[in-house]
């Protein structure tokens, strides 16, 4: 296998960087000579791959012109050669590409375009609806724990970016995204096979950050009293879970399994777990 | 062998029409990969035709000729496509597609060497256990011929196929377009081939530019590739045939237009061969 892994090794150098070891190893006939057959090879790599890009960055290619963006995808290509199976995911990397070349705004386009295609490829998932909240016992609210549908994504991306990419191929009639330009978090899912999303509010953002990994409801319930006032947390925290809930974000709710050193006891202190499971009705 | 008759390849662009429409198609190729997905549209549009058309797998990253290890995530992902749809069969290339970790998303030549034979034979027999049923091979289009190569194409593609047990995807437009391009009777490759191996042909267009022809799958079917279709039909008899459009894609109605030609051809031919 030497000789053959040579071979495929001196062919793929000469596909990525242009090293000439391979020439001598293609056999001269008619029509072209060996540095054009092999030619044929590289142009189709690149070719092949910044179409692979077009396609996965549609809004992308519109924000900065075609030209610009096979230019700028070429850089891409050079920098990160793909080594998936699928060339699907080439071009997991072009957001921070373009942010370590000072994209801007333009790496966040491409951050929420691939968000977008992440999704609408993710895992299939059956949400539960409100009533898989009202089966749990009042007493144990401040227990449930909340799975979230697989394929859901959380990115942070400037809203201007999400407006660029609605005004390029979304219908123009939509209204405009009513956030600031700055940073914004946003949350990204489906609802069956339609890629949905919506900004998230900075308590939103840490309550489900915090959900998403393992913190029960009372949990959230302590955190948010710092943010929005202890008299509050629990209604909004209840709110909350009612949006995700009714959004079809959630895969299921259980109830965190009782430790024996009582940390369950823990997380019910504090809260009026009727007045909670209430406010979801 | 039974045929699956005249098919076309799955084309994303396509779902919607042919859900809708239910065109006079009576089997679709699916691109292996486009479906190894997590989930969403691509295979709930694959499972919904599946439910009305027999459909084939047509991988392009096996890898079959490559000199890293078989990837055994990705043999693990197919396995599991395969027990979702069950296909028809299972294709992929002969050829490799990337060494040393990369995947160039191409089609790569081989050398056509008795140490490639050997080392493609172990590899086909390897996937054939993991897959748990034969599999099958395509000729490529290829630009470049190796100093190293010991036989002719015809020759290698019919030993691989020996030796590993396996069925072939006769590529009519690949052997044309690397018959212009390396000089070779494309009727002579077709007639060393083994009747009884062959399982599907593929039919697609190119593109000239004068001293060579790149296949492109953009355009329709050429009036050269036809004819060399009409020679393999009367080699080969019925085979399972289809149109592969990956570029400038028409209208569903065009290409189910195309697939006419293909009957009508075939149909002479065997009537001409009977």
């Amino acid at each position: 296998m030497n000789a053959l892994r040579e071979l495929q090794l001196a062919l793929q150098e000469h596909v990525l960087r242009a090293t000439p070891g391979i020439v001598a190893g293609v056999r001269q006939v008619h029509g072209l000579d060996a540095p054009g057959r092999l030619a044929i090879y590289a142009n189709a790599y690149r070719l092949r791959l910044t179409a692979a890009l077009r396609e996965s960055f549609p809004a992308l290619v519109q924000a900065m012109g075609a030209a610009p963006f096979d230019a700028m995808a070429r850089t891409y290509v050079e920098a990160h050669p793909p080594h998936h199976a699928s060339i699907r995911w080439f071009g997991g990397q072009l957001a921070d590409h373009l942010q370590a070349h000072g994209g801007g705004v333009l790496a966040d386009i491409a951050r929420w375009e691939w968000t977008l295609g992440t999704v609408f490829d993710g895992p299939d998932a059956e949400p539960v609806g409100l009533d898989a909240a009202s089966s749990f016992a009042p007493e144990d609210w401040p227990c449930l724990q909340i799975a979230f549908c697989p394929g859901l994504q959380r990115v942070a991306v400037r809203a201007d970016a999400v407006q660029a990419w609605r005004t390029d191929l979304s219908d123009a009639k939509e209204s405009p995204i009513d956030a600031p330009s700055a940073t914004t978090e946003w949350l990204v899912w489906r609802r069956d096979l339609a890629t949905t999303f919506r900004s998230l509010q900075p308590d939103e953002a840490w309550a489900f950050d915090a959900a998403r990994r393992g913190a029960t409801f009372g949990e959230l319930c302590e955190g948010l009293a710092t943010r929005v006032g202890a008299e509050t947390a629990p209604a909004r925290a209840a709110s909350l879970l009612k949006q995700w809930l009714t959004d079809g974000c959630v895969a299921a709710l259980t109830c965190k399994p009782e430790d024996p050193t009582g940390s369950r006891a823990d997380c019910q202190s504090g809260h009026p777990p009727r007045s909670i499971a209430a406010s979801l009705e | 062998m039974n045929t699956l008759g005249f098919g076309l390849g799955l084309r994303p662009v396509h779902y919607d029409a042919i859900r809708r429409e239910r065109p006079r198609v009576d089997w679709f190729e699916a691109i292996t990969e486009n479906y190894l997905v997590p989930g969403g549209a691509p295979l709930r549009h694959l499972e919904h035709i599946r439910g009305d058309y027999p459909v084939a797998l047509h991988g392009v990253s096996l890898s079959i000729g490559g000199t890293d290890p078989l990837d055994a995530d990705y043999l693990r992902d197919v396995s599991r496509l395969v027990a979702r749809v069950e296909p028809a069969w299972v294709s992929d290339h002969l050829c490799w597609t990337g060494v040393a970790g990369r995947n160039l998303h191409d089609l790569l030549p081989l050398p056509f060497t008795e140490e490639t034979l050997r080392h493609v034979a172990g590899r086909v027999s390897r996937v054939q256990d993991v897959l748990g049923r034969r599999i099958l091979l395509e000729n490529v289009s290829s630009y470049v011929e190796f100093t190293a190569s010991e036989m002719p194409e015809w020759d290698f593609l019919r030993a691989v196929a020996e030796a590993a047990d396996c069925e072939l995807l006769l590529d009519v437009n690949n052997v044309y377009v690397s018959s212009v391009n390396h000089g070779f009777d494309p009727r002579a490759y077709l007639d060393a081939l083994p009747r009884q191996r062959i399982r599907q042909i593929h039919l697609a267009g190119h593109e000239h530019n004068g001293n060579h022809v790149v296949d492109t799958h953009d355009a329709p079917v050429s009036e050269a590739v036809w004819e060399l279709y009409r020679h393999a039909v009367r080699r080969f008899g019925s085979v399972t045939t289809m149109i592969e459009r990956d570029d400038n894609i028409p209208d569903l109605a065009d290409l189910v237009a195309e697939l006419d030609i293909a009957r009508a051809i075939s149909r002479q031919a065997l009537q001409a061969a009977a």
